[in-house]
């Protein structure tokens, strides 16, 4: 969990696979490389500028909520930096989400996250169409995602850094990076290759979970 | 009206742009931007040229008029761009009266320089940064464009020259690095005869 200590430095997550092996065929090790590298940019920017505001103790999704909705923090509606703020903030937790999402020798969905997703979409199939034609029809940067939104699973598209997280209402249960740099050094412009290969990396325990904790946020009506 | 994609004007831009980008980038990138245009000028039948379209996006059906914005930009601003660019030998020097305006309103070559280099650095997620001329007031400026939007989208500003900064543009050859791709554009790619001679088309 990204916010449940105290630390002085936002930083990349460990991630398992990023040992230069690549990741089950879906990306190259130095795809994952290369990466990591834009993450790691995004945290240092981001620690330079939550200093600024005396925000280097917040969890980063407080720091995306507050730098998205200035009526939350005053000072920070003031900062000349705030979109800069945003962004590498939104980049850090959008990039860590992504990489939870993802892991080797991927596993079969669990027969209940099948379940609510066939409920959903139809079918297993219609679910991975459905998402690949998002994703295919998004223009420009951005990131393809489940989000658990009003007692529903849905897919959305969100542009350069935005995040279901500055919203109080959006769940993230799924994301895909949709940012060229995510795929071009394996895929080149071959987007919809890299939409249907990146299924076989999904960690769809990891997605149940993401949903089981978003229904819980869903129905707190008091947590932050 | 069907867009034509016209050819390349050089065969190669090596060794400051690798050949597999400028095969990728002009076979794929900007060969489906023009396919999908004149597919949705086809489909709502439009009969006007791609420039007059992108100046006065208002006159597509609102069903397909970001579809008509994302992918005429696109066809537009690379045919540009592939202009902005030209082998080192023969990218020539900054004419006389360009040079002038360029010190007049910048201060200094240099000046003009960073202040584009940081536009194109800055363009936050894909785009375009641009110099630009006023033809009222002849004044020069920099501006940048998210995704495919472009200067003649309003008609204010006229494009002398541009960068493309999405990823696809440098990622192969650069990787995460945009700021060196963005300085070997500057020192050793951009067309300075190309950008006179729009210059003085708004003299």
């Amino acid at each position: 969990m990204l916010s449940t200590f105290t630390r002085t430095l936002f930083a990349m997550p460990p991630v398992a696979y990023m040992d230069g092996h690549g990741l089950d065929g879906v990306f190259s090790g130095h795809q994952l490389d290369l990466h990591a590298l834009h993450h790691k940019a995004y945290v240092n920017k981001l620690n330079k500028l939550a200093k600024q505001v005396n925000m280097q103790d917040a969890s980063v999704e407080q720091v995306i909520f507050e730098a998205a909705n200035p009526e939350a923090n005053s000072s920070l509606a003031a900062f000349p930096q705030r979109k800069q703020l945003f962004n590498n903030a939104a980049q850090h937790f959008n990039h860590s989400f992504f990489w939870s999402c993802m892991t080797r020798n991927s596993r079969p969905m669990p027969p209940s996250l099948e379940t609510r997703i066939t409920e959903e979409f139809g079918s297993i199939d219609c679910f991975k169409r459905e998402w690949e034609t998002a994703a295919m029809q998004h223009f420009g940067s951005g990131w393809c995602w489940l989000v658990e939104h009003e007692g529903e699973l849905k897919i959305v598209t969100t542009s350069n850094a935005d995040t279901p997280v500055a919203t109080l209402d959006m769940f993230p249960v799924l994301c895909q990076d949709l940012w060229e740099h995510a795929f071009y050094v394996d895929y080149e412009n071959r987007k919809i290759e890299y939409f249907k290969k990146w299924w076989d990396s999904v960690d769809w325990d990891q997605v149940w979970s993401n949903v089981i904790e978003a229904q819980a946020k869903a129905s707190c009506t008091v947590c932050v | 009206m069907v867009y034509e994609q016209a050819p390349l004007p050089y065969k190669s831009l090596e060794p400051h742009y690798d050949d597999r980008t400028l095969d990728v980038h002009y076979n794929k990138h900007h060969t489906a931007y023009c396919t999908k245009v004149n597919a949705a000028f086809k489909e709502v039948g439009i009969d006007k040229d791609l420039e007059y379209v992108l100046g006065h996006l208002d006159e597509v059906p609102e069903a397909k008029r970001q579809f008509v914005a994302n992918n005429g930009g696109g066809a537009w601003n690379h045919t540009f761009f592939w202009k902005c660019m030209a082998p080192e030998s023969q990218r020539g020097e900054m004419s006389a009266p360009l040079k002038a305006a360029i010190d007049r309103d910048f201060g200094s070559f240099e000046k003009f320089i960073e202040e584009f280099s940081n536009a194109a650095a800055t363009q936050f997620g894909s785009g375009w940064a641009w110099l630009v001329v006023d033809p009222a007031t002849k004044k020069l400026s920099i501006m940048k464009t998210l995704n495919q939007a472009t200067p003649i989208n309003e008609g204010k500003f006229k494009p002398l020259l541009t960068i493309d900064v999405w990823e696809h543009a440098y990622y192969l050859h650069w990787t995460s690095d945009r700021p060196g791709w963005i300085k070997t554009f500057c020192h050793h790619l951009a067309n300075w005869n190309f950008v006179s001679a729009e210059f003085a088309k708004y003299q």
